[in-house]
């Protein structure tokens, strides 16, 4: 390529010529300068929603695409088949026009990518207003190129809105012993919002909400990282307006993180009674249980006695012939010393009731290994259930599976 | 291996060490000798070689040709994609052995009053500071146009009609219309 070429003056000093020299980024003869006018042209939307276009119920949003310069000497509006001009001012002086057109190139393919089509009826283009439409419309307008003015009407506005901003937090309504429940309670701010579009903004999970005024709401509940982390251990849902509790237990709740959620009144519960909790509870067997204990079935018992030793209820269960009894009667013996050593003075309880309605060799072994415990065996007769067979009464019962009712405790046998 | 090139012509060479010279690869067989060492990994070459090796077979293998014909479009445009490769600086050199300088100031064509031919106009080539260019340079298409002169390499103003928006329209005060 040389780098200097002469051009006869009538091809540069016509349109096609002082668009060439646009299109190579050429700077003007200084003569023609005068006579040549850049027309810039942006692309402008408005967009409202109309309804009964097709039919009574369904909404169109209409968006009629024009293009204007800054100067106002031209406007185009966009059709089926492309632009048409619309209005030109009159120039003079052999005034040359050069348009330049770059920020419409993308037009057509933006109004493609949300499905408007033109209609010639009303002379814009239009889109249906259908369930995905908030969503799609929102993600659409706001990745549009900032050269394009975009005006809507208040509904469509509404879309692009932030989110209305919901605390949430977890209300204690009862607690029992170690046991809260819970429920959700939602904040909304500054905005006056009824209990139902409330309910219906928490329904929509971040959603889009249709409101009464035709525009659209959606709420954005106000958890950072870490909190929505610990309330999702919890297996939590910030969402769930039911009215239902949860019945949480305390060691459950205890996450540092999850503090900011609850009532200070309740999180001060909740830490206080964690803090009682024991952990580490694991009891030397019993010496007077007349038997050796396979590994397992020491974990059975030091399980017993955690659950025993910090007022919880708790089901020891497992298969068949595994020594469930073995442990209960174990976790018993455990509970008479526990009671004999903090009650030196009294008597040892002897309370005890043992049913099994299906007495098997295992079990008879197994309590047969225990001398100073008194036994029982029925039936599994209707008529033996309903007999009360037994000449003592202990909290704890043994069937073919072993419970420790809730209001058991160490020390009360 | 290196590329040599003027705004003609530009060919591959190689050398086996750093002590040994310049070897022009002219030939198919040169061409075939290094891919099998290249391809049996016998040979130890840095990443610009390799950049460069691939690139030359794949010329080769399209457009049958061992040197770079600068009238050729699919040429330059080689040429452009290997210039824009900063790992490449030092691996493209001129025929005095000096590196490309690649410079990131554009040149952009002035339109003036031609002072020889007085019903002309002159376009001008400049670059960025309003120096007029006074030699030839080669334009080397590619998504950003670039212009090889002897030593150094410019971007520069677009293709003429390039706008990448399909046919362009050219418009008169009664609208628009296809040219």
């Amino acid at each position: 390529m040389e780098p200097r070429y002469s051009i006869p003056k009538q091809v540069i000093d016509s349109l096609e010529g002082v668009e060439f020299l646009r299109k190579i980024g050429a700077s003007l003869p200084p003569s023609m300068e005068d006579r040549v006018v850049d027309i810039d042209l942006r692309g402008t939307f408005d967009m409202k929603i109309v309804r009964g276009l097709t039919s009574a119920e369904t909404e169109h949003v209409l968006c009629e695409v024009s293009a204007r310069d800054a100067s106002g000497y031209r406007t185009e509006k966009l059709g089926k088949d492309g632009w048409d001009v619309s209005h030109q001012e009159p120039m003079k002086n052999k005034v040359l026009l050069r348009f330049i057109r770059e920020h419409l190139y993308p037009i057509p393919g933006l109004l493609e990518e949300m499905g408007f089509s033109y209609d010639p009826q009303v002379g814009a283009f239009k889109a249906r207003v259908t369930r995905q439409f908030p969503e799609k419309f929102a993600e659409w307008a706001k990745q549009l190129p900032k050269e394009l003015t975009v005006n809507m009407d208040d509904k469509l506005k509404t879309l692009l809105a932030d989110p209305v901003a919901a605390a949430v937090r977890f209300e204690v309504v009862n607690q029992e012993i170690d046991w809260f429940d819970l429920r959700i309670v939602i904040d909304v701010e500054g905005v006056q919002l009824s209990k139902e579009q409330i309910r219906a903004l928490v329904a929509a999970r971040g959603g889009y909400v249709r409101m009464d005024d035709g525009g659209w709401m959606r709420l954005e509940i106000k958890l950072d990282n870490d909190q929505r982390d610990a309330v999702t251990r919890l297996g939590l849902d910030p969402f769930d307006l039911s009215g239902e509790t949860h019945r949480m237990h305390a060691m459950q709740l205890a996450d540092p993180k999850a503090a900011e959620v609850f009532d200070p009144k309740a999180w001060k519960r909740i830490k206080d009674r964690t803090a009682e909790i024991q952990i580490d509870v694991k009891p030397d067997v019993p010496s007077q249980l007349q038997a050796t204990l396979r590994p397992y079935q020491v974990e059975g018992f030091h399980f017993l006695a955690y659950l025993a030793t910090n007022g919880f209820g708790g089901i020891l269960a497992d298969d068949m012939g595994l020594g469930k009894t073995i442990q209960s009667i174990t976790y018993v013996l455990w509970l008479r010393e526990e009671f004999a050593r903090k009650n030196k003075s009294k008597k040892k309880s002897s309370s005890l009731r043992f049913l099994s309605f299906a007495p098997n060799p295992c079990w008879t072994s197994g309590r047969e290994k225990r001398k100073n415990l008194r036994q029982a065996c029925a039936s599994s007769s209707s008529a033996a259930r309903t007999r009360p067979i037994w000449k003592t009464s202990r909290r704890i019962t043994t069937w073919s599976w072993s419970t420790t009712p809730s209001s058991a405790s160490a020390g009360k046998p | 291996m290196r590329l040599v090139s003027t705004i003609n012509e530009g060919h591959f060479e190689y050398r086996h060490s750093l002590k040994q010279d310049w070897i022009p690869v002219r030939e198919k067989q040169d061409l075939e000798h290094l891919e099998n060492l290249h391809e049996r990994a016998a040979v130890r070459m840095d990443a610009q070689t390799e950049i460069l090796l691939v690139s030359l077979s794949d010329y080769a293998r399209a457009e049958d040709a061992l040197t770079l014909d600068l009238d050729q479009e699919a040429a330059c445009a080689l040429m452009n994609k290997l210039f824009h490769q900063p790992a490449l600086k030092g691996y493209l050199v001129n025929l005095d052995e000096n590196y490309f300088k690649v410079v990131d100031e554009p040149l952009k064509w002035i339109c003036q009053d031609d002072p020889i031919e007085p019903d002309c106009y002159a376009l001008q080539l400049a670059t960025s500071t309003g120096i007029n260019v006074s030699h030839s340079v080669r334009q080397l298409p590619g998504q950003q146009e670039l212009y090889q002169s002897d030593e150094t390499v410019f971007p520069g103003p677009p293709l003429a009609g390039k706008h990448g928006s399909g046919t362009p329209l050219l418009h008169s005060q009664a609208g628009h219309r296809q040219p």
